[in-house]
């Protein structure tokens, strides 16, 4: 795949990913197109529920090249990201590419055989095509496609199921009886956006998750425990280990098991996870923390959740819905709750209903998603790529890592592998995964902890160094300092040392 | 006790020697790469940290792998752990 003639950019999405996209191309010289199915840029960000917000300090979550305004509070609001999105659509002159409300429907092959992509898009209630050297999926991995499960009896039950999108106020949860289905960031969430206004609060989770408290021990920001690169060596190995990793997790095996459960004795005691709950049990998680961080409910759950499960002004119980009732749920434990108000906080699925079932098919229909090269493309699906697929703990700097990588490789920088090789390290990424990773139907997306050797990766591929901290105590800090997007400030503008010629075909 | 600090940080000396290796020619072959010069040095910066790092908490290290392997081994003879990776 050789993208270096490359002139016009369709990007599917204008959320943080596809904003970064944008931004990166237009540096490069690059035309684009941004289609947005949405009335509004923001992707996940222009359409939240209620109260919802960044769950991680703001200085991770925020692009490298462009800091949050000054007095934004910790953890921004939803709100105050949108409006951070709109502002960079404008800093960055952005706005003039973007088509909102306009749905690609379908992609296809250019008819004239030259590589590219034919668009088919739905835009003021007509439908049209126009052509592109390249697409680039940034729809993300969740979309608006609510994931909503099949409960048996929900015809008979009188109260009201929402799904958490559809919770964009907590007064449309006041003095209800309500039950939260589900144990993620949005499920908890809406338990305590409940447990504000409700007259009865319950929770209903089919297994609990080790939770990252906002400071552990009361003390330490979290990101000091979790990103640095001496935690990085401690987490199960990634699917091309380093020496020292392998090392760490061969003959130093010991050390890895005390830490880890080091970290689960002060997160038990931290979050009070021995709460009795319904039925006598528990909130301990069945996974050890270190392979439970990389399932699909990682989350850092706000503060007053087990304070207020421990009050029991919210009731969790540890079970599974077996069915509704006219007047409430009935839960596989055997209890029998009351309620006329059930919240579904049961995430999201992805959307791409776009693409063709050939694409589909060379993608992989697999239940726990399709593997991508680098995660963003299939060798056999030239000049489309996806970026912001990929689910890591800061997400925001892994899009814009992956969007200097695609422009690297747009401007001759680096070359990819030949097929073969591409499509190894697809199955060499299917074995890793599938042979630790907790199941979930974004698997082949996931990374979470491993997006520090997933970063360092994607800068090796175009010439750049991965380690990042500066100063006589750099390599210090490379062990101990955890990283965050300010660290990739230079490359993601584009502007480090030693950055290579573009060998672009013109 | 003095025997176990000189065991533990000619442990770690030989790890930080193996260790500071590798982050030097990590280094050096980054600066190939890239086409620049300077990467033998930072490497070698890295390199003298790494073993000095490493010699410097060698005992302490020697002695939580100990404490750990004990652990480690309690843990998996008693019945009724959680379920394993």
């Amino acid at each position: 795949m050789d993208l270096r003639s490359v002139q016009h950019v369709g990007i599917i999405g204008a959320g943080v990913a596809g904003l970064a996209t944008a931004k990166t191309l237009q540096a490069e010289g690059l035309d684009y197109t941004i289609f947005e199915r949405a009335e509004r840029l923001g992707g996940v960000w222009a359409d939240g529920y209620s109260n919802f917000g960044v769950q991680v300090q703001k200085e991770l979550y925020q692009f490298p090249d462009w800091p949050l305004p000054e007095g934004t509070p910790n953890f921004t609001p939803g709100p105050i990201f949108q409006k951070y999105l709109e502002d960079y659509a404008d800093q960055f002159q952005i706005r003039s590419h973007l088509r909102l409300g306009a749905q690609v429907m379908a992609l296809a092959p250019r008819s004239d055989g030259t590589a590219g992509w034919t668009v088919s898009i739905e835009e003021g209630g007509r439908l049209h095509q126009e052509d592109f050297d390249l697409v680039v999926i940034a729809t993300g991995l969740y979309s608006n496609v609510a994931n909503l499960p099949d409960i048996p009896g929900q015809e008979e039950f009188e109260g009201e199921v929402l799904h958490i999108s559809q919770v964009k106020t907590r007064a449309l949860l006041e003095r209800k009886r309500v039950a939260v289905l589900g144990y993620g960031k949005s499920a908890t969430d809406a338990a305590l956006e409940a447990a504000a206004v409700a007259n009865d609060v319950h929770i209903v989770l089919r297994e609990p998750h080790w939770p990252v408290p906002r400071n552990l021990a009361g003390i330490l920001p979290f990101k000091w425990g979790m990103l640095s690169r001496f935690t990085g060596a401690l987490i199960p190995p990634y699917v091309r280990p380093t020496p020292v990793v392998r090392w760490v997790h061969g003959l130093g095996k010991p050390l890895v098991w005390t830490f880890w459960r080091l970290v689960e004795c002060l997160l038990f005691i931290q979050c009070g996870l021995g709460t009795r709950i319904a039925n006598g049990k528990n909130l301990v998680p069945p996974k050890p923390v270190d392979v439970d961080c990389f399932g699909e409910a990682t989350m850092l759950p706000r503060p007053e959740l087990y304070r207020l499960i421990r009050q029991g002004r919210v009731t969790a119980h540890r079970t599974e819905i077996a069915a509704f009732t006219r007047d409430g749920i009935a839960l596989r434990d055997g209890d029998t709750l009351r309620v006329n108000c059930v919240v579904l906080g049961t995430g999201w699925n992805s959307d791409y209903s776009f693409l063709s079932n050939e694409v589909r098919e060379t993608l992989g229909t697999d239940e726990d998603g399709f593997y991508l090269y680098r995660h963003m493309l299939h060798p056999d699906l030239p000049n489309l790529v996806f970026i912001g697929r990929t689910s890591t703990v800061l997400s925001i700097l892994t899009y814009c890592l992956q969007a200097r990588w695609l422009a690297e490789l747009i401007a001759g920088r680096f070359g990819l592998p030949g097929r073969e090789a591409m499509l190894a390290e697809i199955t060499q990424l299917k074995v890793w995964k599938r042979g630790w990773m907790p199941f979930s139907a974004a698997r082949g997306a996931r990374l979470q902890l491993h997006m520090l050797y997933y970063h360092d990766e994607l800068l090796r591929d175009f010439g750049a160094n991965p380690l990042r901290k500066r100063g006589i105590f750099a390599p210090l800090k490379e062990l101990f300092v955890p990283y965050q997007p300010s660290d990739y400030r230079a490359i993601v503008a584009g502007d480090w040392e030693d950055r290579r010629a573009s060998r672009r075909r013109d | 006790m003095d025997h176990f600090l000189w065991l533990g940080s000619a442990f770690g000396a030989i790890l930080g020697m193996l260790h500071g290796i590798y982050l030097y020619r990590q280094q050096a072959a980054c600066a190939l790469a890239s086409g620049t010069t300077g990467g033998r040095a930072i490497g070698l910066y890295y390199g003298l940290w790494a073993f000095a790092l490493w010699t410097l908490f060698g005992a302490w290290v020697l002695a939580l792998w100990v404490l750990g392997s004990i652990a480690y081994l309690v843990a998996r003879l008693v019945p009724g752990r959680r379920t394993p990776r």
